[in-house]
């Protein structure tokens, strides 16, 4: 398995995702275990993006379920096209069908809009499912979707059992915002994914970005990591340092220190709260400027 | 056990005679006395590790175990270690013993003495972690401990176990406080399934339409503790409630006061609990200071208000009273609060205390702006306030 580990961490970054070793072991663990995957990490980390890129390393199709506050199993797993319901109930009426035939027809797999969960189960080919912000779910639906990772089943009433016809890659992702219970924790393989370090950050905008001058890449990761280190109210993340690398290209900055102006002004793509932005004054400035190298 | 530092980078402990499986079930229960919560299916999961790849590879063996065995932050920062700990033994002595010897605030006599206990690993924990896990237990234990006033509690494990009940307890609220969607036979909005199911009766035609009552929405809470001197033998349990809340309702809202406020949601929120000390720490000297509660209220209305206080705020203030403003400031603090807010409640631990004697001039004057006066001063005492939360 070493050598298949090497083989989907050059996968995943030629779908331009730089994972190191760690993570591709636990996305191997999860292929060769079907376990699903909980990562966990500050928001701007790269949980999201790490799905997208196993879908597109295994060229397979991306399912994505959104969690909130309120979702319920309508919204996550299925729900009846009730329109088309009606509209067939009054042509049975019509054709003049027994109530027993009628039932039979109305709840069919005709009538039936499949959501994420679901869909992801009905694929012939394993997709990769995304269950996105989990922590942001009800208690009782994170319940629910306990029984499904187990089972891989889904009870619709009128219609009975849905077994999955292929197992999908589960990714789920949590930001903290609430405890996840132990059970659902058990469940899964667990992975927290930490901000990168400079070496992977520069490689990744290198790799986002080719056109970037060099030095100018390093010193916008350096300038990242020292801001980062420092008491925000929302540290910045891959996406905001790509974000800010883009800022700065448009502008055609060469260098960090040629204008610090400019520098303050495109701040706004790295921080996103009034109060962080009021702490960057001249003298914080100053000390995450210098020395870059 | 050891068989002396790795040379080639694999588990030294795996190159002795006993088998992987062994071993391995050997280092599942060394973390399970560590507090990891592994179960069969994990454990079966890390023997399988053997069939999928090459046990002698340690990063792989590593990575592999931390991503079964870990289920939190706490869990896979630790790990390392631990994993150190039992599969290098000598190697983490060899590390300790080092670090003893640079260590300038170690007498020189004590410098080479050896590491104790390294496979019970207690010496090697964070400081106070060891002696965190509560003693004794049990469910009359817990009973008792419900109705023990915060500040009687001295020992360690007691205060743990208390804190423990305090954010069960949080977690509680939010149940009570969340009410599933209903099917009804009279409402406003109509229930398609059940319409449906009760139509087939009729030919399709809705003679019975099925209502639903709509999800309740969570209120808002805004937490505002007092953390002055004289709350002392309170506010650390009460922190820990206050915190308890902020991390299971997606939308509380947490403050601490002394003599000035300080919003703390999103440090409460960190569930990465080195980071939480390290925040705690830097609050550590606002602790203990005077009280200027009416200050505070005011600071709070001025900059938060507008934003955080609205028709379904329910404003819960944890305070003794104590205060070194004007009354008339504090009722005016309060006066703004009661206008805008669903509910406001007051929490007093010295409430619970028979020594306690209020100032009446001040209550009268307080007490028809509150919805609830309430003692806060053991787990009982919360309870009460969470099951008159779950009837608003």
């Amino acid at each position: 398995m070493t050598a298949e580990i090497s083989i989907l961490q050059n996968q995943l970054e030629q779908v331009g995702y730089i994972a190191d070793r760690s993570l591709a072991t636990a996305l191997m663990l999860l292929v060769r275990l079907g376990r699903p995957l909980l990562l966990e990490g500050d928001a701007g980390v790269g949980k999201t993006a790490v799905a997208q890129a196993l879908s597109e390393a295994f060229t397979c199709s991306l399912i994505r379920l959104q969690c909130y506050e309120g979702l319920d199993a309508n919204a996550a797993v299925y729900e009846w096209n009730y329109p088309h319901q009606l509209l067939a109930l009054k042509l049975h009426e019509q054709a003049g069908y027994e109530p027993a035939r009628k039932e039979a027809e109305i709840f069919s797999e005709r009538f039936l809009l499949p959501r994420p969960l679901l869909k992801a189960i009905t694929q012939e080919q394993s997709p990769v499912l995304l269950i996105d912000e989990v922590d942001r779910a009800d208690e009782a639906f994170e319940a629910y979707l306990l029984e499904v990772l187990s089972d891989f089943q889904i009870s619709i009433p009128e219609l009975g059992t849905i077994k999955a016809r292929s197992i999908p890659y589960v990714v789920l992702t949590s930001n903290g915002a609430r405890e996840l219970s132990d059970a659902l924790r058990r469940r899964c393989l667990f992975h927290y994914l930490d901000y990168p370090d400079i070496g992977k950050e520069l490689a990744i905008v290198n790799r986002r970005l080719p056109h970037i001058d060099e030095h100018l890449a390093a010193q916008i990761v350096q300038f990242v990591h020292r801001l980062r280190a420092t008491d925000l109210r929302k540290k910045p993340g891959i996406a905001e340092t790509l974000d800010w690398a883009v800022a700065l290209l448009s502008l055609d900055i060469r260098k960090l220190d040629d204008d610090p102006q400019i520098l303050r002004d495109t701040l706004g793509s790295l921080l996103k709260t009034q109060e962080d932005l009021g702490r960057v004054d001249g003298p914080f400035l100053a000390t995450l400027m210098a020395p870059l190298t | 056990m050891d068989q002396g530092a790795s040379q080639s980078g694999q588990p030294s402990s795996l190159r002795n005679d006993q088998s992987p499986a062994n071993r391995i079930q050997d280092f599942v229960s060394f973390l399970r006395g560590h507090g990891y919560g592994v179960g069969i299916q994990e454990t079966l999961d890390s023997l399988r590790l053997a069939t999928l790849g090459n046990l002698l590879d340690e990063s792989y063996l590593r990575d592999g175990l931390r991503h079964l065995l870990c289920r939190s932050l706490d869990e896979w920062r630790r790990f390392d270690l631990l994993f150190e700990q039992f599969w290098h033994p000598q190697r983490v002595i060899q590390a300790e013993q080092q670090r003893r010897r640079r260590d300038p605030r170690i007498p020189r006599g004590n410098r080479n003495q050896g590491v104790t206990g390294l496979s019970h690993a207690e010496a090697e924990l964070p400081q106070g972690e060891a002696d965190d896990e509560p003693k004794g237990g049990g469910a009359g234990r817990q009973k008792a401990l419900t109705r023990i006033d915060f500040r009687f509690l001295t020992e360690r494990g007691e205060m743990q176990a208390m804190a423990q009940l305090a954010e069960r307890l949080a977690r509680l609220m939010r149940q009570r406080l969340m009410r599933r969607e209903r099917c009804l036979n009279r409402g406003r909005k109509i229930h398609l399934r059940r319409t449906l199911r009760k139509s087939l009766a009729y030919g399709g035609l809705p003679l019975k339409p099925a209502y639903r009552e709509r999800k309740r929405q969570l209120p808002r809470l805004v937490l505002i503790l007092d953390i002055s001197h004289s709350m002392a033998r309170y506010s650390e349990l009460l922190a820990r409630f206050t915190r308890g809340l902020v991390l299971t309702l997606p939308e509380a809202e947490a403050f601490l006061f002394h003599t000035q406020l300080h919003r703390v949601t999103d440090l409460f929120r960190q569930t990465d609990s080195d980071t939480l000390r390290k925040r705690l720490e830097r609050l550590a000297p606002l602790w203990m200071g005077g009280t200027r509660i009416a200050d505070s209220l005011y600071q709070f209305n001025r900059q938060f208000g507008r934003r955080l206080i609205d028709s379904r705020s329910i404003v819960i203030i944890m305070s003794d009273g104590f205060d070194s403003d004007h009354p008339e400031a504090l009722v005016a603090a309060l006066s703004v609060l009661r206008q805008r807010a669903k509910r406001l409640l007051w929490l007093n631990p010295m409430l619970g205390r028979d020594d306690h004697d209020p100032d009446e001039d001040v209550l009268r004057d307080v007490l028809p702006l509150l919805d609830l006066l309430a003692p806060a001063h053991n787990v009982a005492s919360l309870e009460s306030v969470v099951n008159y939360l779950a009837t608003l």
